[in-house]
């Protein structure tokens, strides 16, 4: 009895205690798969490590290195770091195994020009800086205080001449900025403490000799070049140069200039100029994307098209990528191939003779766009004839030798943390910088943006009224509804105010409803303050700014308008998703009501399958103004 | 009806008898069963899961060092209190003139303190799954338990010493004196590498330290030493204070 009693007790403990252990959780198990994207997205930011990684520090190679970074910063850099002890109350520093991977410091464009979404686009590239070569100080302020922070973590840093020094009419007026020029070498003094005042981070001219052959703008002279340079220089500040052609090259560095931007297309170097370059110890940014744009020999539709570049570029980098130069002067195919071939022959022997070259791309001229077109940049200065190591160099380390940007562009003991990882070797092969693993910046690894294909699942929007305008505004049969929109959101001070009002029954009008017939009267005020001013009426069609719809099926927007005499004219302008730069289409009004066909086809270089937005605003004319809407359609 | 003096005497039997008996004595006894059980919980549930440093590992890691604090408690109370009560009573003088083996009152002993260490190790455990999110893999689980069982032995050595030495009225604050002042330097309450490093280092002259570097090695915690070396270490610890106990045995014979 007692010892079967005993064998049950035993036997109901046992049953206990296997059920309690069967209870007890276990972590959650992973299918392989999982494991392996769990391993991409996990995090490493602030504190953690990489080993077995080839590591570029911008100076030198090291070919298996381990790289520990405590709060952002590069910690050590060593052959082998020993295992972790496995400590507690600290946790254990994450580990990235890079066999096989090349970590190199975050690039550095040295020739950019930064507005709109330019840093956020370049660091998508693993561009963490760049160096800006004319923009204005509206932009450039507020980017250049938050470089200062390490939680400037998902855009590039910027550092900026602001805006360039050149002549009445000469380069860089052309872009409807309206900027202080240069008519006397008096003026200089205040000039460069203008300039620096509203923080030029260096000075940059723009320079064209009276000795050059060709003559295609004004330039500011040797007198006054001469005045900037000593100026810069006793303002402590690099002075660089824009130059298109040996001879200006030549003047501008025997007068002291610290660099020269742009390689030539009109000669090749000649020794004098080398060794010229040599003893002022000057550098050159070649710019060899851009010089292949002008000559219309420009490979960034290639360069778009491999290592999977596409999906990370935005829609208006495309454009950007794929624009290209009017003629330039240089009509002839044989000639524009000579043009080239001298800019790269240049940088051949510049490069070949240890001037420092630093790489710029001078995004977003046409054919080039921030951050991609770095990449295509390194290309080109290895078949110039850059060691992959020396392109690799004027990308990174070589910059902080002639640019005030502290340790950026090198992975030494202390300095932040922005580097990028990219699968295979760079120093075989250039392209490899293409093929990125992940980025960080000041140690926050930054998650790049895809932009993906047009969306395919985009609303189709068919032809059928909009609306009448006797219902609110935000009623509209399809879209979103309509809404103010004015310059303020760009930071201009243009005023609009809207009204839907009566139709007076007169008899030119037809009511179409018994109840209302209303029209929409729109009437404010151009200001200056913003480059473009708009103010007027807006009609969203996606659910969201970022949604846009397809608008393929439909012919012509129609409308009926009319204005007040001083009014005249209206702008379409037609929105692309995710662009700010819009199609814009002039119409002439009158006083009277009158029906008008938009024909959409009529529109260049408009993707219609991705429309967000179609606004009918007042632009260019300053003043008041004052126009009628009724009767919105497609067609 | 049969009875003892019938049967050829049932070691087993006695055994259970012996096993029994000790258990309801214990477990009635609460100034010994409310402490051993409560303290190592308590301390867990404050340290480890409610003002824990470090919300990922800390949980797993003080459920593995408060369960050899759990377990080393009844090994040192029952053997080293126990029995120093036990002899200033006489009680312990009588069991050795019963026919009963002295083999069984270690053994029940021994059942006593796997008794009392299986209960904390499932309190703990239990705790550490549902307040901690403490989650490991079965067949860990199920190594630390053994290893906290087994380990408890060493102790159970060390309790019959001090249980033989000292004196009935002095022996649970001796106990007390040596249980918790140790259980800190081995770094069972918190983790030894908050420790000061002098301190760090005399925690390898300690038997708990190395039994908790043992249980550790399961969830990959440890400092990292061979495992030969916690269980050379952990043996020394038992021969020496079985060969003490044995002497003070006999050395009580003696008297």
């Amino acid at each position: 009895m007692k010892s079967k009693l005993l064998v049950i007790t035993v036997f109901v403990l046992t049953v206990i205690l296997i059920a309690f252990f069967m209870l007890l959780p276990e972590p959650s198990l992973k299918l392989d798969a999982d494991k392996k994207t769990d391993e991409l997205s996990q995090e490493y930011k602030g504190s953690f490590i990489i080993r077995n990684v080839q590591v570029y520090d911008g100076h030198f190679r090291h070919k298996k290195a381990d790289v520990k970074i405590i709060d952002n910063k590069i910690s050590v850099i060593a052959e082998k770091l020993p295992e972790q002890s496995k400590s507690i109350g600290q946790s254990k520093l994450p580990e990235l195994d890079a066999a096989g991977k090349t970590l190199l410091p975050g690039l550095i464009d040295s020739h950019t020009h930064a507005y709109q979404n330019a840093l956020s686009e370049a660091l998508n590239f693993g561009v963490t800086t760049e160096l800006d070569m004319f923009t204005m100080p509206s932009f450039a302020n507020p980017h250049q205080q938050q470089r200062k922070s390490l939680e400037n973590t998902s855009a590039a840093d910027l550092f900026s001449a602001t805006i360039l020094a050149t002549a009445p009419q000469g380069h860089g007026t052309q872009y409807g900025f309206d900027i202080p020029v240069l008519h006397s070498v008096e003026q200089i003094p205040q000039f460069v403490a203008d300039r620096i005042k509203q923080g030029a981070d260096y000075i940059k001219a723009v320079y064209n000799s009276k000795n050059a052959k060709r003559q295609h703008f004004p330039s500011i002279s040797a007198e006054i070049l001469k005045a900037l340079i000593d100026s810069a220089h006793q303002q402590d500040r690099v002075l660089v140069v824009h130059v298109d052609n040996l001879v200006s090259a030549r003047e501008a560095i025997t007068l002291g200039a610290n660099g020269i931007i742009h390689s030539f297309v009109d000669q090749v170097v000649d020794k004098e100029f080398v060794e010229l370059m040599l003893s002022r110890k000057s550098f050159i940014i070649p710019t060899l994307s851009v010089k292949a744009s002008m000559t219309q020999q420009s490979e960034s539709e290639q360069l778009l098209k491999s290592n999977s570049n596409e999906p990370y570029l935005s829609k208006q980098q495309h454009q950007q990528l794929t624009a290209r130069f009017p003629g330039f002067g240089i009509s002839s195919k044989t000639l524009q191939t000579e043009a080239l071939q001298n800019a790269f022959r240049s940088v051949e022997l510049l490069s070949g003779a240890k001037v420092p070259v630093l790489s710029g791309s001078d995004a977003p001229n046409p054919g080039t766009t921030h951050g991609l077109s770095l990449h295509g940049e390194l290309e080109l200065l290895v078949r110039a004839g850059l060691t992959n190591e020396q392109a690799l160099h004027s990308a990174t380390g070589a910059v902080g030798h002639h640019f005030p940007i502290g340790s950026r562009g090198t992975l030494s003991v202390g300095s932040s943390a922005s580097m990028i990882l990219v699968d295979g070797n760079p120093f075989e092969s250039i392209s490899s910088t293409q093929k990125i693993v992940r980025i960080w910046k000041n140690g926050v690894q930054f998650e790049r943006t895809q932009f993906g294909a047009p969306d395919m699942h985009a609303q189709k929007f068919k032809p059928g009224l909009i609306t009448d305008f006797n219902r609110h505004l935000n009623q509209t049969n399809m879209g979103k509804g309509l809404g103010e929109t004015t310059d303020k959101l760009a930071g201009g001070k243009s005023t609009v105010k809207i009204a839907l009002v009566e139709h007076e029954h007169t008899a030119n009008v037809k009511a179409r409803n018994e109840d209302t017939n209303q029209y929409l009267k729109v009437r404010g005020e151009l200001k200056p303050g913003f480059m473009f001013p708009w103010s007027g009426i807006a009609y969203l069609l996606g659910e969201t700014q970022q949604n846009g719809v397809n608008l393929s099926a439909v012919n012509s927007i129609v409308f009926k308008a009319k204005a007040s005499a001083q009014t005249k004219q209206l702008s379409v302008l037609l929105f692309q998703t995710g662009s700010f730069r819009p199609i814009q289409k002039d119409v002439e009004l009158s006083e009277q009501w009158q029906t008008y066909h938009l024909k959409l086809s009529e529109l260049k270089d408009v993707d219609l399958t991705d429309i967000s937005n179609i606004s009918f605003v007042k632009t260019r004319t300053i003043g008041e103004f004052e126009f009628m809407l009724d009767d919105l359609y497609f067609e | 009806m049969k009875t003892i003096i019938d049967d050829k005497p049932n070691l087993l039997n006695i055994f259970i008898l012996e096993a029994k008996t000790e258990t309801m004595r214990l477990f009635r006894t609460p100034g010994f069963s409310i402490p051993t059980l409560l303290f190592p919980i308590m301390f867990y549930t404050f340290f480890g899961i409610v003002f824990s440093m470090n919300p990922t590992t800390m949980p797993t890691y003080l459920m593995i060092t408060y369960a050899v604090f759990g377990v080393i408690g009844p090994a040192l109370f029952s053997f080293g209190v126990g029995i120093a009560i036990e002899r200033g009573q006489g009680w312990f003088d009588l069991k050795e003139v019963s026919p009963m083996p002295a083999s069984a009152y270690i053994v029940s002993r021994i059942s006593l303190t796997f008794i009392f260490a299986s209960l904390i190790i499932l309190f703990l455990f239990t705790i550490g799954a549902t307040f901690g999110d403490v989650r490991l893999m079965r067949w860990q689980w199920i190594s630390l338990a053994l290893i906290f069982v087994l380990g408890s032995l060493p102790f159970c050595a060390i309790g019959m010493t001090l249980g033989l030495y000292l004196k009935a009225n002095s022996a649970p604050a001796t106990v007390n004196l040596i249980y918790l002042p140790m259980s800190f330097l081995s770094g069972l309450w918190l983790p030894i590498n908050v420790l000061p490093e002098v301190m760090q280092q005399f925690a390898n002259l300690l038997p708990p330290y190395h039994l908790a570097q043992l249980a550790l090695k399961i969830t990959n915690m440890d400092l990292g030493f061979p495992i030969a070396l916690h269980l050379s270490v952990l043996a020394a610890y038992s021969l020496l204070f079985i060969f003490l106990a044995v002497k003070a045995y006999h050395k009580k014979d003696k008297q």
